[in-house]
């Protein structure tokens, strides 16, 4: 296991697949993840190009595949193999043909940064919970409604 | 090259169907979208509209129930009904 990435200190990762249409990935959304990185919002862990051909074949680009290299290089030079085989079958099995996704895994280094400053505080985390995009949307509009 | 087989990965089951799902809504919004800017495109005549889809079977009482109790409690944390509103409210789902 690579010395940099500890079981016991990582912060909570996430997995995020997003989707494009057509299979040749043009490194548009590069720049952002590229910053997110750079101001240490998040720690880029792993990194995986899935797209499937009109007549549904596969392929799978890697950071280091003559290609994308260039511009997925530019995310994080570093990765960790922690996606499997079997979570990039996962997300090709869902595209539909002449579609691609680009997987990354991410730490997300803000809240581990929250979670020392948590503990230095003597205080306790007991809830951190993703709310439903609904739910904020209502909560947000009914602000307006009073 | 990453090594990649074999290893337990990252998306348990739930991840995984939301993988899916959320691949096939981003799909299915296109394709809608797609079909939209093509008809106004082309100006093409009015299909037929396709049948309304089944109301829903309605729910067993005793959850249909609660789900109007849940509903007002909404409304009254929305601040959108008065005590005495919800008071009434509540009693007329409870009666009935």
């Amino acid at each position: 296991m690579p010395s940099d990435l500890q079981a016991d200190t990582v912060g909570p990762v996430d997995v995020a697949v997003i989707a494009f249409e057509g299979n040749r990935f043009d490194g548009r959304i590069v720049p952002a993840l590229r910053e997110l990185q750079q101001n240490e919002t998040v720690r880029i862990l792993d990194l995986a190009f899935v797209s499937k051909a009109r007549d549904s074949s596969v392929s799978v680009l890697e950071l280091a595949d003559p290609g994308v290299a260039e511009t997925l290089r530019q995310v994080t030079d570093v990765q960790f193999d922690l996606l499997s085989d079997e979570d990039l079958r996962t997300v090709s099995d869902s595209l539909g043909e002449e579609s691609s996704a680009l997987v990354v895994a991410w730490e997300n280094t803000w809240a581990a940064r929250l979670a020392a400053a948590v503990r230095g505080s003597e205080g306790e985390l007991v809830m951190l919970e993703r709310i439903p995009r609904d739910a904020v949307v209502e909560a947000i509009t009914a602000l307006g409604a009073t | 090259m990453p090594q990649r087989f074999g290893r337990p990965g990252l998306l348990g089951t739930i991840a995984r169907t939301a993988v899916i799902s959320g691949t096939a809504t981003a799909v299915s919004n296109r394709v809608e979208r797609r079909g939209m800017q093509r008809q106004t495109a082309a100006q093409a005549p009015q299909m037929p509209a396709a049948p309304p889809p089944p109301p829903p079977a309605a729910a067993p009482a005793g959850t249909d129930r609660v789900g109007q109790l849940t509903q007002l409690a909404d409304l009254k944390a929305q601040g959108l009904l008065t005590d005495e509103e919800f008071a009434a409210e509540k009693a007329r789902i409870l009666g009935s």
